[in-house]
């Protein structure tokens, strides 16, 4: 071998073996990597960097827009190519059930400790497959500058005025929709008698010509409402205050007839190859500074009792966040519905939401 | 009839019955084609719908069976329970539902049945309600779980919405660890899709198969699902009728049919066990189209004959029968006298020569100038000859008066003459044998003598003794009074030869007649101003032998024995005459006498005779022919028959020269 294709042999040899380290290194710093599927403007990226720095692992988030998009990937892949998955407590029944989450090793979490017995408790059958993280209220989103007038009832979201024609988004949640139409005709969410069910359907779908859009508020400064193209939203309480802040003429309200209490756990998928990892995860973000510190990122309560000493007088006093009482005792949990019942409120949110 | 009217009626079987028999044949054509385009058109449309729906139905079996497979769906039913189905599978099975029905429009419900037949999911587009969610006792559900294939579509009426509409079905089968763990067999459940037929409303509602056929879709029990728009039609066929048309869909004939109180044509073909695809003519329409086809061809075929007749004949007329009438009046107009060619009517030209007609008026307009100059010349040629006329006439008068006196002075010296020749005549029959003498000589005998003239060179002698009896007919030069001058020489000498000089030996005899001739007529020396002679036939009975000697100067002897006619030929040379020699010898012939023997002597007047058809002469052979039809009459008869066949023969042709036949029989 002369000495010309020697280095070529030499140049080659050295190429093959950075493409190697490329693959096999981990990039930008990192091990390994979490993928967390979530609500998009639904966690606090510092937290997630701070962890990554601290562990290592990097968690890169996939989004969804709505819980039925979230079902319809976890149902195609079957939990593939996710680690966490973040889940209404209402809900992790079904999806341990369906074989997508795996049992979340407490021991691995023990800064669950912090979490509030009652919101561990709310959803019993939940408790084995997820971590209570935040909970919040659905409300009425509205500009009052527009609508010239308060909103405090549901009906004027159900039963809306004509001026507010093409101008109500409605929060594309099958429970949560008629469940609020249930409270509005002035039921329990939790009551199914035939009456009820085809009251609250009737109502829904006599509202739909007033609805643009049934979807997930953008919370971004092009927000529809803050922009005025909607005047009324059925909405999280936080995203309220997440829009409020660009624009302080959004309004937010707990209708007075009461509203679903959800509570957003952290699961972990049965499929994911890094549980130990995921666990670490949320126990990092249960550390009751960082449980603070998420939920003034994203404006909702938290669940970590411990935060409530890192939370600021404004996070805490906001009665959006945490609603006084009176609004609490008129609201519930919907828990306990039949399947028919689920397979009802399912139905009518794709009637709904596809015509 | 004029040439006018023959035209007419010429031109009725050249161009009105064909023209007529066009029409029915082009009527009969275009009734076929009726016939044929209607079934035509009903056979391609059932095609194309058949195509169409065939099309859409693999479409719909692929989609429903691509849902089927799908992850959501099958995840769906790979849950037992119920709360989990709900609550987290079901949404987006059914927005996959959704998206679907935004892709096809006509897919407007989509279900998922339990194998009880309950129903589990249901997403609809058109927000129907739903009459039932359990379809266990469905006759349709009932049809889907027996159907042995996975896959099961019909069309039906939608309970739902009593409105026809395609439901497709897919049995679905999933293993699930729990269940077959726990040795349940694997879950199943059906996925329903309901199918706005639109690819079938949409081709079949307005359809017009000519103004009122149509088409319509029936089920497997002959309920019509789809029809027309823009008519009615009964629900169901009776038994009778769906039997009959369901087996015409299954072999696609045409079937005719009696509904709705009007005859039909249908054509059908049975896409599956519960699609059959119909179109429908209308009979009475195809009838009335017919009847209106066949009064156009009618109207058509009579309009042209109404055109076509008036312009032919007009053409015709003008093209021939114009040009005949003017010749005829030109014609006319000559014949008065005027010489003139008229103006041509429009059209006409003398010497285009482009047809015949044409070349018939120039040659008639050479013809009439050619006339006129004749009849120019002619009046100047009759100016000319009257003037001659004028002069003649008073020359002919002078000499009229002349010749009159010469006509009485012709007439005295005719009538002498003819006196004359009246009293040669008598003469000449003196010259004749006596009759009394013939008859006792000659019993059985006849004589024809005809001469042609009051006096002729025809004569006959006869001579008896007791040994023989002598018998000559002499044909002399010449007829009339130089013929009769030339028998009175001839008998003269004949019988100063036979008496005087004792000659009866007929070479001998012939002999000296000759000679007798030439020196009576100095025909001997150079100085013979006569030329003339005679021909002879002569005949020499002897008694005693019973024989008779024949000898002849150009007169043969005809001999009949036992009707067998036989020619005795004489010398080809006759007396007297410059020419002939003294010396010159006759042959005789010898016949022995028999009984019925029958001979005959003819002048070469018979002979030579012209007439019959052909104005030619009897002829030997004609003569003998007569001979041989009369030989065995009686002569008496004989004579009368053979003058009456001369005289058809003669005709009216003039008498050449003298006749003479005797007739001998023994």
């Amino acid at each position: 071998m002369n000495s010309t294709s020697g280095r070529s042999w030499g140049g080659l040899a050295g190429l093959l073996l950075l493409l190697a380290l490329w693959f096999v290194l981990p990039q930008k710093g990192y091990s390994e990597e979490l993928v967390l599927l979530n609500w998009e403007e639904y966690m606090d990226r510092g937290l997630l960097d701070a962890f990554e720095k601290e562990s290592g692992i990097h968690v890169r988030e996939v989004f969804f827009e709505t819980e039925e998009a979230r079902d319809a990937l976890l149902a195609q892949t079957g939990g593939e190519g996710y680690d966490l998955v973040v889940v209404q407590a209402k809900d992790i029944q079904a999806y341990a059930h369906s074989g997508w989450l795996t049992p979340i090793p407490a021991d691995k979490i023990p800064n669950m400790k912090h979490i509030g017995a009652k919101w561990r408790a709310t959803y019993p059958e939940a408790e084995q497959y997820g971590v209570p993280w935040l909970w919040g209220t659905l409300g009425i989103g509205y500009r009052p500058d527009l609508l010239k007038r308060e909103v405090s009832s549901w009906m004027d979201l159900l039963q809306p005025a004509n001026e507010l024609k093409g101008r109500i988004m409605m929060l594309s949640d099958a429970i949560g929709m008629r469940t609020i139409a249930m409270k509005a005709l002035g039921y329990s969410m939790n009551d199914v008698n035939k009456k009820v069910l085809e009251g609250s359907a009737d109502l829904l779908r006599k509202q739909k010509p007033f609805v643009h859009t049934y979807g997930y508020m953008g919370l971004g400064e092009k927000s529809p409402l803050i922009t005025g193209q909607y005047w009324m939203a059925l909405m999280f309480n936080g995203d309220a205050i997440t829009l409020s802040k660009m624009e302080p003429n959004i309004a937010f309200v707990v209708p007075k007839e009461g509203t679903l209490l959800w509570v957003d756990c952290f699961t972990i998928a049965k499929a994911s190859k890094k549980k130990e990892q995921a666990a670490r995860l949320i126990n990092f973000l249960h550390q009751p500074k960082n449980a603070a510190r998420l939920a003034e990122t994203v404006h909702f309560a938290s669940v970590n009792e411990g935060a409530l000493p890192f939370l600021s007088a404004e996070h805490r006093n906001n009665p959006i966040i945490y609603p006084p009482q009176e609004v609490m005792g008129r609201s519930e949990f919907p828990k306990n519905l039949p399947a028919k019942v689920i397979n009802q409120f399912k139905s009518l949110h794709t009637e709904l939401t596809n015509k | 009839m004029k040439l006018r009217g023959q035209l007419a009626l010429t031109l009725v079987p050249m161009v009105v019955l064909p023209l007529l028999l066009f029409g029915w044949l082009a009527g009969r054509y275009l009734e076929e084609s009726q016939r044929q385009a209607l079934r035509s058109e009903m056979s391609t449309l059932l095609e194309q719908m058949e195509t169409n729906a065939t099309t859409h139905l693999q479409a719909i079996r692929a989609n429903v069976e691509a849902l089927a497979r799908s992850k959501l769906v099958t995840g769906y039913l790979g849950v037992e329970e119920e709360l989990t189905r709900y609550t987290v599978l079901q949404a987006p099975m059914l927005q996959l539902f959704a998206d679907t029905a935004l892709v096809y429009p006509d897919y407007y419900e989509f279900r998922i049945l339990l194998p009880d037949g309950s129903e589990d999911a249901r997403y609809t587009v058109t927000g129907l309600g739903n009459r039932s969610d359990d379809e266990a006792d469905s006759p349709y559900f009932r049809r889907i779980v027996q159907n042995a294939d996975d896959y099961y579509q019909e069309i039906m009426l939608n309970p739902d919405n009593e409105q026809a509409a395609l439901l497709a079905s897919k049995r679905i089968t999933v293993q699930t660890a729990t269940r077959s763990g726990m040795g349940k067999e694997p879950l199943q459940g059906y996925l329903l899709l309901t199918v706005q037929p639109r690819f079938l409303t949409s081709q079949i509602q307005p359809l017009h198969i000519g103004q009122e056929g149509f088409a319509f879709i029936a089920d497997a029990e002959g309920r019509i699902l789809i029809g027309p728009s823009w008519r009615p039609l009964p629900m169901q066929f009776t038994d009778e009728e769906w039997q009959a048309l369901r087996s015409a869909a299954q072999s696609r004939a045409f079937t005719p049919l009696s509904w709705m109180g009007n005859r039909y044509v249908l054509r059908g073909i049975a896409l599956d066990h519960s699609l059959y695809l119909f179109t429908v003519g209308d009979e009475n329409e195809l009838s009335a189209g017919i009847h209106a086809l066949y009064w156009q061809v009618a109207g058509m075929t009579l309009a042209v004959i109404f055109l076509l007749f008036p312009l032919l004949y007009m053409a015709m007329q003008r093209q021939f029968i114009r040009p005949i009438l003017f010749l005829s009046q030109v014609s006319q107009a000559v014949g008065r006298g005027h010489f003139t060619m008229p103006p041509l009517p429009t059209g006409m030209k003398i010497g285009s020569k482009e047809n015949e007609l044409d070349e018939l008026l120039a040659a008639f307009a050479h013809m009439v100038v050619d006339l006129d100059q004749l009849h120019s010349a002619l009046r100047k040629h009759a100016a000319e000859l009257e003037e001659k006329v004028a002069e003649r006439t008073a020359e002919l008068h002078s000499k009229n008066i002349a010749l009159e006196g010469s006509l009485l002075t012709i007439a005295e010296a005719n009538r002498k003459i003819q006196d004359s020749i009246q009293y040669a005549r008598t003469i000449q029959q003196s010259l004749l044998p006596n009759p009394a003498l013939w008859q006792a000589v000659l019993p059985e005998s006849f004589v024809l003598w005809l001469p042609r003239d009051v006096v002729g060179g025809d004569i006959y002698f006869v001579d008896a003794t007791e040994e023989s009896i002598l018998l000559a007919l002499l044909d002399c030069t010449g007829h009339g009074v130089p013929g009769a001058f030339m028998t009175m020489i001839a008998v003269a000498g004949l019988r100063r030869i036979v008496r005087e000089e004792g000659i009866r030996q007929p070479n001998q005899l012939l002999q000296a007649l000759n000679g007798a001739i030439k020196s009576t007529l100095h025909q001997d020396s150079e100085h013979a101003q006569s030329n003339d002679g005679l021909d002879i036939g002569l005949l020499v009975v002897e008694r005693h032998k019973q024989q008779l000697l024949y000898a002849g100067a150009r007169i043969p002897l005809l001999l009949v024995r036992d009707g067998v006619l036989t020619v005795l030929p004489a010398e080809r040379k006759s007396l007297g005459y410059k020419e002939s020699r003294l010396e010159q010898s006759y042959t005789v012939h010898t016949v022995p006498i028999e009984p019925g023997l029958t001979v005959y002597l003819t002048s070469d007047g018979v002979i030579d005779q012209l007439g019959g058809a052909k104005g030619l002469p009897l002829g030997n052979r004609r003569w003998q022919a007569l001979l041989r039809e009369h030989c065995r009459q009686p002569l008496a008869w004989q004579k009368e028959l053979l003058l009456d066949a001369f005289l058809n023969y003669q005709g009216d042709m003039e008498r050449m020269d003298d006749v003479t036949v005797i007739g001998l029989r023994w």
